[in-house]
């Protein structure tokens, strides 16, 4: 007489066994089934290499980041002029290199005759800061 | 000329207001002859004349008289033919 254990042993091992026969009769779609999730796993791990290199991309986003910092940089490069032409107005009031008094309209490089000496000269040299009026006259 | 005296007396107005007389065309001898014969000699008028006429075919200037003002931070605030806009100029001088 056998023990409990030993018959549920046995009854354990028909089982086992009915179940491979069953599992023997529906071998493919076992194997079918676990090769549709092999495949099913396979895509997942080769989708998720791409999910691991939007991390990776989001790093590399770091670099459109870089990218966006580049602009920035250009930016600033080209707010860099901007206090330069800023800059005479910030200092127009107190500079006196940029004070109304020292800022000269700009004239044509041409050689003149000054009436009043006869003399030859530059035409910026007789040109005066502060507010101008030129006035173009032909004798006749 | 009758915008010379005009001138002059705007000039002698206004001493804060630079006036400068650019005079081109026809001869040097010319040139003289107009600022004595209209009185500007004495004037406030700073009087040149440029023999090659470049200083008004830079600045487009294609009919005479003409004037042009500039502020005092030598930006143009205004330009035209004929008589100068005394309005604009006291503008530019109250500014």
């Amino acid at each position: 007489m056998r023990p409990p254990t030993r018959r549920a042993a046995v009854a354990a091992f028909s089982l086992a066994l009915a179940a491979t026969s069953c599992s023997g009769a529906s071998t493919d779609t076992v194997v079918a089934s676990v090769l549709d999730q092999a495949v099913e796993v396979a895509p997942e791990a080769v989708v998720e290499p791409p999910q691991t290199t939007v991390p990776v991309q989001g790093s590399s986003t770091n670099d459109p980041a870089a990218d966006d910092s580049e602009p920035a940089i250009a930016a600033a490069t080209q707010e860099t002029p901007r206090p330069a032409d800023t800059e005479p107005a910030d200092a127009a009031p107190g500079s006196p290199a940029t004070s109304p008094a020292a800022v000269a309209i700009q004239l044509p490089d041409v050689s003149v005759v000054d009436l009043s000496t006869g003399e030859t000269a530059d035409l910026e040299q007789f040109v005066r800061p502060g507010p101008t009026l030129v006035w173009f006259w032909a004798p006749h | 000329m009758a915008e010379g005296p005009a001138v002059a007396q705007l000039a002698q107005d206004n001493p804060d207001l630079n006036v400068l007389g650019l005079g081109a065309q026809d001869s040097l001898e010319f040139a003289n002859d107009f600022v004595a014969r209209v009185g500007l000699a004495d004037s406030d008028i700073t009087l040149v004349w440029d023999p090659s006429f470049d200083s008004w075919r830079e600045l487009g200037i294609r009919t005479q008289p003409y004037w042009i003002l500039y502020d005092a931070f030598g930006n143009e605030v205004t330009s035209s033919p004929g008589a100068v806009d005394l309005a604009a100029v006291q503008a530019v001088l109250d500014a």
